[in-house]
């Protein structure tokens, strides 16, 4: 079987000429096998992957080829049949061409060369056919272990989703008359956007929004960073008279640290915001958070200005801190830069520009806002969003 | 939106990176080795960054600049100039910090008077800086010949 240039079945029911042929075809270094008995053709056939070309006689005896086309096509054989015949007979050509042959033979054979070319062809194509299957096969196998693969990110992002809405504060959070509240809508599961509020000692209100480059699992892991962050300093000015909490400015610079230790090329955006509920004050810094937060009150709706470096990228950060008075009925909206994406004008400015006039004309609540911005009905967001609403009410 | 790409062309030690369109990496790895193989050429002299034709830049991209803007600081002591004419860009890179890492210029660099003062590698000889300013002037002269040398750093992406 090795080293031979293919396997040839040769069928016929006359022992004398078929031995005749398969010593020919054998001289040209094929390795032949002969069946006499038609019947157990077919069997063969059935359970022989390995063969190359088989070369039948058309004139057997008991042989019906209608039937035998049927049951032939029920096996589906992939392998090149040469048909021999004792006439040239036009309907004899016709049989062979029905049963798919490649090639049709008369007796006496005369031309060997043509033969023995025949069968080359036979074994070249039935070779090229088994390499079609095989890697037919391999690609079938690759597609469905791919497919399992992908089931299993998919799951495991899922996850991911459920942890990280776990770590998200409660939404609405009623502090007196003040209302904290947020949305977050991820590109695909995982977000790179962040936000979190919690009190610090009796008076105090700690906020703020990240948004972390990139997308998917790292953005989110980093985001994880961020929040463990602000809850241990929260810890340290409880427990340890640390008041890094209480400066914006200075958890700016922590958290541009921590980014910058973590050495995997992530830098956040950020705003940090410190609410005083006694004096109704707002202590904030923004660094490099687009767009700006937006303060509505009964005077119309505002930009927050403030400038400054995302953290994570350079070490010599400048951050400034604002302190403004609040008014005494008003909604603070933060955004991710992921809302100006869905938003109709073409540049940052005009978006900028739009986004505000949207607070001047319908903002009441933030349930209004949000169906104002089409953000209940957002599909596949390009890129994360995530709001933070803050409102004081009568 | 004009799909993003991002242009690079050299000549005598000089780069000019230029990005047009919409610019969103997904992998920008093979921009990174690019920035990497240049800065440690021994020839490296000046780089600056067009944004002239780009209409977005997305956070991975951003992060890309700065980082090449830290490592020519660190290694060769200059900022790199970065040229962005479209309002909305300017914005973009001003709310990020950038004027901290790059000699920014909110016009056009294509303008003759913008050649001379292009920042370059310290201590370089008069020389040198002739030379760099000369090949600035060739990159970005807009002939069309010019245009062909630079390669597109996007193509090499693989990109869904």
């Amino acid at each position: 079987m090795m080293d031979s240039n293919g396997y040839v079945l040769v069928i016929d029911d006359n022992a004398s000429r078929a031995a005749a042929l398969a010593e020919t075809i054998a001289e040209a270094g094929y390795h032949t096998e002969v069946i006499g008995d038609v019947t157990q053709a077919y069997h063969s056939l059935q359970n022989n992957s390995e063969l190359d070309v088989i070369l039948c006689e058309l004139d057997l005896d008991d042989v019906s080829w209608i039937e035998a086309r049927h049951a032939l096509r029920d096996l589906n054989l992939q392998i090149p049949a040469i048909i021999i015949s004792d006439k040239a007979e036009v309907d004899k050509m016709m049989t062979a061409l029905r049963l798919g042959a490649s090639d049709f033979f008369v007796r006496p054979i005369e031309d060997r060369e043509a033969l023995l070319k025949s069968i080359e062809r036979c074994v070249r194509q039935r070779q090229l056919r088994r390499e079609l299957q095989e890697s037919r096969q391999r690609l079938e196998l690759a597609n469905t272990e791919l497919r399992g693969t992908i089931k299993m990110l998919e799951q495991d992002q899922q996850a991911g989703r459920q942890v990280q809405l776990r770590m998200l504060p409660a939404s609405p959070m009623l502090l007196d008359r003040y209302v904290f509240s947020h949305t977050v809508i991820p590109s695909l599961y995982l977000s790179g956007d962040f936000t979190d509020y919690f009190t610090v000692g009796g008076r105090h209100v700690t906020f703020f929004m990240a948004d972390v480059s990139g997308h998917g699992s790292s953005s989110a892991f980093t985001t994880v960073l961020l929040k463990n962050l602000f809850a241990r300093k929260r810890s340290d000015f409880l427990r340890r008279d640390d008041a890094t909490i209480m400066s914006p400015v200075a958890m700016l610079k922590r958290a541009n640290k921590e980014l910058l230790d973590l050495a995997v090329g992530k830098y956040a955006t950020m705003v940090v915001g410190l609410l005083d509920t006694v004096d109704n004050t707002l202590r904030y810094s923004v660094a490099g958070h687009l767009p700006q937060p937006v303060l509505v009150s009964a005077e119309g709706a505002r930009y927050l200005r403030g400038e400054g470096s995302a953290v994570g990228i350079m070490e010599d950060v400048v951050y400034e801190e604002h302190l403004i008075d609040l008014p005494e009925r008003f909604m603070l909206a933060l955004f991710s830069d992921g809302i100006l994406e869905i938003l109709p004008p073409q540049n940052l400015i005009e978006k900028e520009r739009y986004f505000l006039n949207v607070f001047e004309e319908s903002a009441d609540s933030p349930e209004q806002l949000v169906t104002r911005l089409g953000l209940d009905h957002v599909e596949t967001a390009p890129d994360d969003i995530a709001a933070l609403f803050i409102s004081k009410r009568d | 939106m004009e799909e993003g790409r991002i242009l690079a062309a050299s000549q005598d030690g000089a780069y000019v990176i230029r990005m047009t369109g919409d610019v969103r990496l997904t992998l920008c790895t093979t921009i990174d080795d690019y920035f990497h193989r240049m800065l440690d050429r021994p020839d490296f002299a000046s780089v600056w960054v067009d944004l002239c034709d780009a209409e977005g830049i997305d956070s991975t991209t951003l992060g890309l600049l700065a980082k090449l803007a830290l490592e020519v600081r660190a290694r060769y002591g200059f900022s790199p100039a970065i040229y962005s004419c479209n309002p909305g860009i300017t914005r973009l890179i001003k709310s990020m910090g950038f004027q901290r890492l790059f000699e920014l210029h909110e016009n056009i660099c294509t303008d003759p008077a913008e050649v001379r003062s292009v920042p370059i590698v310290q201590g370089s000889e008069q020389a040198v800086k002739d030379k760099v300013i000369e090949a600035h002037r060739v990159l970005m002269s807009l002939s069309d010949e010019n245009r062909a040398r630079f390669r597109d750093l996007m193509v090499a992406l693989e990109r869904n």
